[in-house]
């Protein structure tokens, strides 16, 4: 991205929502700070929103009350809305409402009582099950295998799966035919913040999602073929406000773990869920309270849950992402801040947990061959001149023990991919390593003269990699090399092809003999992988403009079955 | 006048209504009454008038819109006459003073670290235009659109004292 593109007027809105993936890392940063400082007051204006929304359920009621119809569902919530933000009204509302509320309450139990009754055993089955999962009337698998762990073995259902913008408030989730492209089915999913890839497994469609203020982070399960929800669960949030900042001789202040109390704290809401991993009819999910879920994927009630105790803060209050975990022979591998773990799938509990230097921020593992690989990159200091080291770890699967550490010349901004013996991954220090599995040596790098942010992807002995530039946040010079994508074999590091990518783009699938591409606004790319030719491009969903002409739908997120 | 039997307009389509234009609206309130009891009340009396008004589910989306923003900014016209008449405090005194009410809420947090004391030290310096803008994006969640509805200023306006806004913030961070 040119320097003059981040934050110009035409772009700013979709640059702020899009965080962090479309800027460099300061500007992000930036963003996120900025969220951060506005966040307690955005925190009273969500309670404002949500007591005036209260208050106009108590009017509907008394409305229905009156005429007859007190059955009817106090100002209608969203599927999407209804667990958690329902709880909240109910609470507001009897709080604020005093006698008369309680009055009503006892006109409800009346009406109510004779149907909790009959119903009381079936009411404790689904209490034990879940409190949260939504089951719908299309589900494939619900009903007599509720509670069962049933995997899914069929054949992944083939298609491009990618997210759509239907209108400002609605995002979509989209199956196009591989060959014609046509759409096939499209599920409307709310307004959300979408950070998770899409994870396609038999005949079920997984991914996370989350609305604007937090309050609902789902896990989304829907049917493949057809795009029917089959589930989808809050797995709610939490407040995180448990440090202290304290002041240093210096005049600057530290974090310091310690109880609030009730000054100089900082505060978050932490719901933001990882992209979910599924192994063996079961889906994990992580989430920024430092939990780690574990659902049945048939149904999607909880199974269990762990809590890693550790949430993905920096110490100058930065907030860093989740990370997807690995699974492998009955062990979940993850990672958030500075630690590894290692947890048994069996008896749930930790095998064993590590954790490297704390300045470091670990991406998600990938687990081959009894090794967990990794990278991390230094945490951001909030000051200039911080130094911006990146390594990228094998440690054993086994107990934890590093096995060898690699060091890059800059941040390692994403998480390295093992294919063959080989761990390939990119860094912000304009290049794309190759590293021997066994030992860390290198085997080849190529200089890419722009920073490498994604993860490569390797198909068929092709290391596909894309940059982004190579604007200096230190110097505050302009990018003199234009975003571009590389194929490199995938033995030799020779590169076989570079293609300028016009807009700032990346790399989000390569299936057959095709490269697909996420870009802005709103549109697949694809290339040849043998040439780099563009092939074709689509627009997918709705072309949105904004009142000036812009276009102002986001690049789609991007997984093809073949 | 036939009096109607208060009709409760379509669920589904009331609760998207609130969702999609409440922050606005409510961010509007905020900003003219400065006072988050008065704003959460006007914005209660427009929204039960949505509820009321029968044929609200038959307009079109700009229609809708259009419809709520007039019951808003009707409300707050009256809100104003109201304190005219009643002035208990002095709107302009209340509006300069709005930014260290909110911090004395008691949820609300200082935040004394170096860079947040220096991004927050340097949204002060921004002209108030600016600081509006930013507060409007960040505190209330507004997109650039909304802003304009908001502030009525054009779209185009919003956008840049946006870009304006980031671009001087972006010099805190290493860049100029």
């Amino acid at each position: 991205m040119y320097d003059d593109d981040i934050f110009s007027p035409e772009q700013v809105d979709e640059q702020i929502e899009r965080l962090p993936g479309s800027l460099p890392h300061e500007d992000a940063r930036l963003v996120s700070d900025l969220h951060t400082v506005y966040q307690p007051l955005a925190h009273s204006n969500t309670r404002s929103l949500e007591r005036v929304r209260a208050r106009l359920a108590q009017h509907e009621t008394r409305t229905r009350l009156s005429h007859g119809n007190a059955s009817s569902i106090p100002f209608h919530q969203t599927r999407q809305q209804k667990n958690k933000k329902d709880r909240n009204m109910k609470m507001t509302m009897t709080a604020q409402e005093g006698t008369w509320q309680r009055r009503l309450g006892l006109i409800a139990a009346v009406f109510f009582v004779a149907l909790l009754v009959g119903s009381l055993l079936l009411a404790f089955e689904l209490a034990r099950q879940s409190k949260n999962v939504t089951h719908h009337s299309n589900a494939a698998t619900t009903g007599s295998n509720t509670g069962q762990i049933v995997v899914d073995t069929s054949p992944s259902s083939p298609g491009i799966y990618l997210t759509a913008q239907k209108d400002r408030d609605t995002f979509q989730i989209i199956k196009l035919d591989t060959q014609t492209r046509k759409q096939l089915w499209s599920q409307n999913i709310g307004t959300i913040t979408m950070r998770s890839t899409i994870v396609v497994v038999g005949k079920t469609v997984y991914f996370s999602s989350a609305n604007a203020d937090l309050s609902q982070n789902y896990v989304y399960a829907l049917n493949a073929e057809t795009g029917a929800v089959r589930w989808h669960i809050n797995l709610g949030n939490s407040q995180y406000s448990q440090k202290e900042l304290v002041p240093t001789p210096a005049g600057g202040t530290v974090v310091r773990a310690t109880p609030s109390t009730g000054n100089n704290v900082l505060s978050y809401t932490l719901g933001i869920l990882s992209t979910p991993v599924v192994d063996n009819g079961v889906v994990y999910v992580t989430g920024e309270s430092g939990k780690l879920f574990a659902l049945n994927a048939t149904d999607g009630t909880q199974l269990w849950m762990y809590d890693t105790q550790t949430v993905p803060i920096g110490e100058s209050g930065t907030r860093y992402d989740v990370e997807k975990v690995a699974v492998d022979q009955g062990v979940i591998y993850g990672s958030i801040m500075n630690k590894l773990y290692a947890i048994d799938t069996k008896t749930h509990r930790a095998l064993w947990t590590i954790q490297i230097d704390k300045t470091q921020i670990l991406h998600a593992p990938e687990v081959v061959n009894g090794i967990v690989y990794t990278s991390s990159y230094e945490q951001s200091h909030h000051t200039s001149g911080a130094s911006m080291t990146g390594y990228v770890y094998a440690f054993n699967a086994k107990d934890g023990t590093q096995r060898w550490k690699f060091t890059a010349q800059s941040w390692v901004l994403s998480s390295p991919v093992v294919v063959n013996d080989i761990v390939y991954f990119g860094s912000y220090d304009q290049h794309v390593y190759a590293l021997k599995a066994n030992d860390g040596t290198k085997l080849w790098s190529v200089d890419t003269g722009g920073h490498v942010y994604d993860e490569p992807t390797v198909s068929n002995g092709v290391v596909y990699a894309d940059e982004t530039g190579n604007a200096s946040e230190a110097t505050s010079t302009a990018s003199t090399v234009k975003p571009a994508m590389f194929a490199i074999d995938a033995s030799s590091g020779k590169v076989l092809w570079q293609q300028n990518t016009s807009q700032d783009s990346s790399i989000e699938a390569v299936q057959g003999n095709v490269i697909y591409t996420g870009v802005f606004p709103g549109t697949v790319y694809a290339y040849d992988t043998k040439t780099g030719k563009t092939l074709w491009h689509q627009q997918v969903g709705t072309l949105l403009k904004d009142k000036l002409g812009e276009d102002s739908a986001p690049a789609p997120i991007i997984t093809v079955v073949g | 006048m036939q009096q109607q039997e208060p009709v409760v307009f379509n669920n589904l389509s009331c609760d998207a209504l609130y969702q999609r234009y409440a922050s606005g609206i409510f961010a509007y309130f905020y900003k003219q009454t400065a006072s988050r009891d008065d704003a959460e009340d006007l914005l209660l009396e427009v929204f039960l008038a949505a509820m009321e008004r029968s044929n609200l589910a038959n307009m079109h989306e700009e229609e809708r819109k259009a419809w709520l923003w007039t019951v808003a900014r009707n409300k707050a016209a009256d809100y104003y006459r109201r304190m005219t008449r009643h002035p208990s405090v002095n709107l302009k005194q209340v509006e300069t003073s709005l930014y260290i009410d909110e911090s004395q809420e008691p949820e609300q947090i200082t935040l004394k670290h170096e860079e947040y004391a220096r991004l927050r030290s340097t949204i002060a310096r921004l002209p108030e235009q600016q600081r509006d803008v930013l507060q409007l994006r960040f505190a209330h969640g507004l997109s650039c659109a909304e802003i304009a509805t908001v502030l009525e200023k054009k779209e185009g306006a919003v956008r840049m004292q946006l870009s304006r806004a980031l671009k001087f913030l972006r010099s805190i961070y290493g860049r100029r």
